[in-house]
């Protein structure tokens, strides 16, 4: 995770985006940039959530749904739609969300770990909670998510009412 | 240091090579004196080279080399194949070092014994006095004017001048031939002296106001830190009274001694006679025109070995290619990045992509201005394309260099006599091609010799020439370079073959009996194949000539073999120029839009509803007397279902011996395409090879024929085995 050194209080920014109604983030600097929605071509013989490749630039790059990833209903796509495009293990891999929110910057104590032993939540994806005002951030571990070949149904990776006892 | 050492690998692997090749040609044309001179070149740059970086058992070991060759030189030894193997250890043990730079220390042990085994070789000739080792090209001697003072010094110089790099040592010679002065300043500095960086800075700057420095020791940064005990040395070019600099230096506080010796030539010309004879030698034979007394400073010294190295420079040659590549080839090459042609290629793509776009823009425009321009973009692409490419384009001669060495190696190993004759390997293909036609080749050469050229006995028998011959070419036709590699050994049994086949199950007799001659020898590309009757150390382990075919194949090539009993055997490899822009039919199929390399057409035909006949419920069509089993792309790929139309567009592909007709829904034309690889998270899906960027910005897939007709998603017919 990113911190920011800032006259004593450490700070972390996240990209922040919507999947259903749950909100998450990812690390920026994992972000390399955010596209609207565009042209896919679909991938034959891959994985159900695996949208296709788009062209940025000249580059092919692979996208991945997210809602398919967590099985939620097939959405049209909207002019909210974001590609989130990410850094990981040195491939960038672009992520459709419903819509990304903003940049957040939070104190780093705002971010916790995720509560262990949590029935039905699959806290190992997850690589912290971030608290903002009443506002509840998941902050994902993308890398897991994607190099898993594992159904991941969205409600292992929320915390829904759990945490607030 | 570390740009040095990347200098440094770069180099001594050229040497090593350079080394490598004129061994070779100095093992088999001994009276040829200017191989064994540019064995003598390399080794001595080589180890001017690690002397400078401080690898001092490389270059203790290729002094040794330097020893021997110098025995060679001045007739002293002869050249036998056991002296030239005792070199290539040597050559060896140097890659290997050079290969582990951080690991020297651990070949200490080894670099001792080689180099004894080298100096026991000198010795072992009788009646020959041993060469002493300072008759090296461009050594100085120094001549010490205040004898005595310098109490042994003229050895340490010596050994200073022997860490020369080779700039420094232009220098030196340059300053020789202008008849400028070199002096060897050597100062000492008082016992605890606390400022001997400062101090050493001093004399520095008061010696660089009257003379050019060409260098320290220890090197300037370490001067500056005070990185030495209490001497150090200065080299400088064109001062006429060292007795005033002598004094300046003095003046200079807390220096307790300062020696300056001019250092005078004692360097033998011989060499630069030998390379620039080479150039001028006429093919005919003559006499190379050069006279020993055009160079300055050989009066005096003129070594004894002069007249002797002229003399067999005279010799007439029969060779008449040998010449020019004597000439020491400054290498007019730049090395670069692949990742940085890498960029360049994909920029180019990118030009090409918008070159398709604004060709399609300007259709609907009337414009003839729009048209010239566009015109002219469209060449200047083309030009800018084929310019960078050029720039990915590499000598086969990067894979050829390695293989004389091999086949002798591998031929002494075996007790047979092989030559090896190499035609074409100046001819160019992509480097990531060059890259990976060195295994295939390999395992060719290994088998031409294992089990292809037969023992000298054997030969005799047959009335052939005891020793075999390999021939190894390349040429280019059309967009393709042809590689063969032919043997006149002992060929291929057709009868052989089949009962192998029969014997593995490859094949069932069946096929075998409609199988003609040509077809019966190409069957040792199956997997699970290997004739060799005997498992040699080098080949036969089971695994042949189909990972030769494979990894033909993985670069878009193929393989085929012709074989006659007793005339030897013939393999010819067909390689593509380039793996990055390839020309391919675009289809559409559903709603998307598909790539299929032309290498896999075999031709596009239409086929109406009722020409297609159901056989076990495969779609079949009879073309020319012959039945193509039909498949429809979308739904081999997974990515939709047949559609019932009034024609069919079908495209017929082939991957080795498999065919299959692909219904598509349209085919919208050739045109050359830029090959985009796939993220490697979404790798290696089979039957798709990648992906390119279309004249729209749209991304579309190009398909892996080969690994969709393998994968039985394709219903598969086999090529008629009569056309």
């Amino acid at each position: 995770m990113s911190m920011t050194e800032n006259s004593g209080t450490t700070e972390v920014q996240m990209v922040a985006f919507k999947l259903e109604n749950e909100e998450f983030a990812v690390d920026i600097h994992q972000v390399r940039e955010v596209l609207k929605m565009t042209q896919v071509t679909p991938l034959p013989q891959s994985a159900h959530y695996i949208e296709g490749v788009i062209n940025l630039r000249g580059e092919v790059i692979p996208v991945v749904d997210l809602r398919k990833r967590f099985e939620l209903s097939e959405e049209k796509c909207n002019d909210q739609t974001r590609i989130i495009i990410v850094e990981i293990m040195d491939n960038d891999v672009g992520l459709i969300v419903d819509s990304v929110t903003e940049v957040l910057r939070f104190p780093s104590s705002a971010i916790q770990p995720p509560p262990t032993r949590i029935a039905g939540t699959r806290t190992d994806l997850i690589r912290g909670v971030g608290k903002l005002e009443n506002r509840l951030l998941i902050v994902l571990d993308i890398e897991k998510i994607l190099s898993t070949e594992e159904i991941i149904a969205l409600d292992e990776i929320t915390l829904g009412d759990k945490v607030e006892q | 240091m570390e740009e040095y050492r990347a200098l440094f690998l770069a180099e001594a692997r050229d040497y090593l090579q350079g080394m490598t090749d004129h061994l070779l040609h100095m093992e088999k044309d001994p009276g040829d004196a200017a191989h064994l001179t540019e064995v003598f070149r390399s080794a001595h740059s080589l180890k001017g080279m690690a002397g400078t970086m401080g690898y001092n058992l490389i270059s203790g070991l290729t002094h040794k080399m330097e020893t021997l060759l110098d025995s060679l030189r001045g007739g002293h030894t002869k050249v036998e194949t056991e002296m030239v193997s005792l070199l290539f250890e040597a050559v060896d043990l140097v890659q290997l070092m050079v290969n582990n730079l951080d690991r020297q220390a651990d070949y200490t042990e080894t670099v001792l014994e080689l180099e004894h085994k080298l100096l026991a070789w000198l010795d072992r000739e009788p009646g020959l006095e041993p060469v002493p080792v300072k008759q090296n090209i461009n050594q100085l001697a120094v001549k010490d004017p205040d004898k005595g003072t310098s109490g042994g010094g003229s050895q340490t110089f010596n050994k200073d001048v022997q860490n020369f790099n080779e700039y420094e040592k232009e220098m030196l010679k340059d300053a020789m031939l202008k008849g400028k002065s070199i002096l060897h300043i050597h100062v000492r500095l008082l016992e605890g002296s606390l400022l001997k960086a400062v101090r050493a800075y001093m004399i520095y700057k008061a010696v660089e106001d009257q003379g050019d420095i060409i260098k320290t020791e220890p090197c300037m940064p370490e001067l500056e830190e005070g990185q030495f005990e209490r001497d150090f040395s200065l080299f400088v070019v064109g001062l006429p009274d060292h007795d005033e600099l002598r004094r300046s230096i003095e003046g200079i506080s807390e220096v307790e001694k300062v020696h300056v010796v001019p250092l005078v030539p004692d360097w033998e010309p011989e060499m630069e006679i030998a390379a620039t004879a080479a150039v001028f030698v006429s093919p005919e034979g003559d006499t190379p025109a050069i006279s020993t007394a055009d160079l300055p400073l050989e009066q005096e010294h003129q070594p004894p070995s002069t007249s002797d190295m002229a003399n067999r420079l005279a010799i007439p040659r029969d060779n008449k290619e040998k010449a020019p590549t004597l000439a020491r080839a400054a290498e007019k090459t730049v090395r670069v990045e692949t990742a940085k042609l890498d960029i360049l290629v994909n920029l180019v793509g990118e030009l090409v992509i918008n070159r398709t776009r604004v060709l399609e823009l300007g259709k609907g425009a009337d414009k003839e201005l729009l048209e010239g321009s566009l015109e002219q973009l469209k060449r200047i692409t083309n030009d800018l394309q084929s310019a960078v490419m050029t720039l990915r384009m590499f000598p086969i001669k990067q894979v050829f260099h390695r293989f004389p060495r091999m086949v002798r190696d591998l031929a002494i190993g075996q007790n047979k006599e092989v030559e090896l004759v190499i035609t074409g390997e100046d001819t160019e293909l992509d480097r990531t091609i060059v890259n990976q036609v060195g295994d295939p080749l390999v395992h060719l050469l290994r088998n031409a010799v294992d089990h292809g050229i037969e023992t000298p006995e054997e030969r005799k028998a047959k009335g052939k020439n005891p020793a075999g011959r390999i021939v190894l070419e390349a040429h280019h036709e059309g967009s393709h370079v042809v590689v063969s590699v032919s043997d006149d050994g002992k060929g291929i049994d057709p009868e052989a073959i089949k009962k192998k086949v029969l014997e593995k199950g490859i094949v069932s007799s069946q096929e075998l009996e409609i199988m003609n001659g040509s077809e019966l020898v190409n069957l040792i590309f199956r997997s699970g194949f290997s004739t060799s009757e005997t498992v040699t150390d080098i080949s036969g382990r089971g695994v042949g000539m189909d990972v030769v075919k494979t990894s033909v194949e993985a670069i878009n090539g193929t393989v085929e073999l012709k074989s006659e009993i007793d005339k030897g055997s013939h393999f010819v490899l067909r390689l593509p120029l380039t793996l990055a822009i390839i020309h391919a039919l675009m289809v559409k199929a559903g709603n998307e839009i598909y790539a299929i390399p032309i290498e896999a057409i075999l031709e596009n035909i239409f086929v109406e509803p009722d020409e297609i006949r159901t056989v076990n419920r495969d779609r079949v069509i009879t073309l020319r007397e012959e039945v193509l089993p039909l498949s429809s792309l979308s739904e081999s790929l997974g990515m939709g279902t047949f559609k019932q139309r009034k024609m069919y567009p079908v495209v017929v592909v082939r991957a080795g011996n498999k065919k299959a007709g692909l219904i598509v829904d349209d085919l919208l034309g050739q045109q050359e395409i830029v090959i985009k690889s796939l993220s490697k998270f979404v790798d290696g899906i089979r039957g798709i090879a990648g992906a390119t960027v279309l004249g729209d910005g749209r991304v579309a897939l190009i398909l892996d024929v080969a690994t969709l007709l393998e994968d039985g998603r394709v219903i598969i017919g086999k090529e008629s085995s009569h056309h």
